[in-house]
């Protein structure tokens, strides 16, 4: 008993000081029986009785905690087996060519009749450099991510569009 | 020189729709369609014009991106007209705008901040 005691004294430094102040409070009414000295053989092997009583309750207390923290254990593991986690979602190139003529069919502009996949915006669809402006940026609304001036110069059909958007997210599956 | 005026244009054209989307909702709508319709009135001007255009949307464009991102209580967009700028109106223009300031008074108060230009 007196073992495992001390077992859990060195592993729990919070009952550490709980044990450290039941020891204060003994000193104090060791001390205090200093002047009823005749009380006192009886009462302090009590007191001391009874803490001890106090932490075999705590102690089981703690060993229920432990069990229970055993049955839980189990049961985290088989919740991580199951976890996913939060990222970008696969998109096949399909998918986003989908995505790029759904932009361009909902921009007042274009013609959503005349619209296909490798129609040049200024030249087959009539748009001007500023209309592309707006295209690009209603792309990077739609994809989530800066297209650089730079870049945006040169993509001038939807293809071109779907083909840049598919190597900056490296998306491959066709 | 071409080239690169046609990429200055766009940058700027890019730049100016993107601060709108900082303004208030009905003002980003007003302020897109003043810009676009403005840059495309200009598509065949001349060069001293696009000078004076580009200069003045960079301008508009300093302003309102100052405004936008002073963390102020009440934002304060849009700006006065300067007296020499007033001195430049015809008459038929300042009529017009005492026209547009009694209208945009007389209909409720926060629509007079309207984006300067």
């Amino acid at each position: 008993m007196y073992t495992n005691f001390l077992f859990f004294l060195n592993e729990l430094p919070p009952f550490k000081r709980i044990l450290e102040k039941m020891a204060a409070t003994l000193l104090k009414s060791v001390r205090a029986t200093n002047c009823l000295q005749t009380v006192a053989r009886r009462i302090v092997p009590r007191a001391s009785c009874v803490s001890l009583i106090h932490c075999r309750q705590e102690n089981r207390n703690l060993h229920i905690c432990s069990r229970s923290k055993s049955l839980l254990t189990p049961q985290i593991s088989s919740l991580e087996t199951n976890r996913s986690y939060a990222g970008k979602a696969e998109f096949t190139i399909s998918d986003v060519e989908q995505r790029v003529m759904l932009v361009l069919q909902l921009y007042d502009k274009v013609d959503p009749e005349k619209v296909t996949m490798s129609s040049h915006f200024i030249n087959d669809l009539g748009l001007d450099s500023l209309d592309h402006v707006e295209v690009i940026m209603a792309m990077e609304d739609e994809f989530g991510f800066e297209i650089p001036d730079m870049d945006a110069e040169r993509l001038m059909t939807p293809k071109d569009i779907a083909q840049y958007v598919c190597d900056k997210e490296d998306f491959f599956t066709p | 020189m071409s080239i690169n005026h046609v990429g200055q244009i766009r940058a700027l054209y890019k730049a100016l729709l993107k601060l709108h989307r900082g303004l208030p909702f009905h003002l980003q709508a007003l302020g897109d369609q003043y810009v676009k319709d403005e840059f495309k009135r200009h598509k065949e001007c001349t060069t001293k014009e696009a000078d004076i255009f580009v200069n003045e949307w960079t301008k508009y464009y300093l302003t309102l991106a100052k405004q936008l991102s002073a963390r102020k209580k009440e934002q304060t967009i849009g700006d006065n007209l300067s007296p020499e700028l007033l001195e430049n109106f015809s008459d038929e223009q300042v009529t017009q705008l005492v026209e547009l300031f009694n209208e945009a008074t007389n209909k409720s108060s926060n629509q007079d901040d309207k984006p300067s230009r």
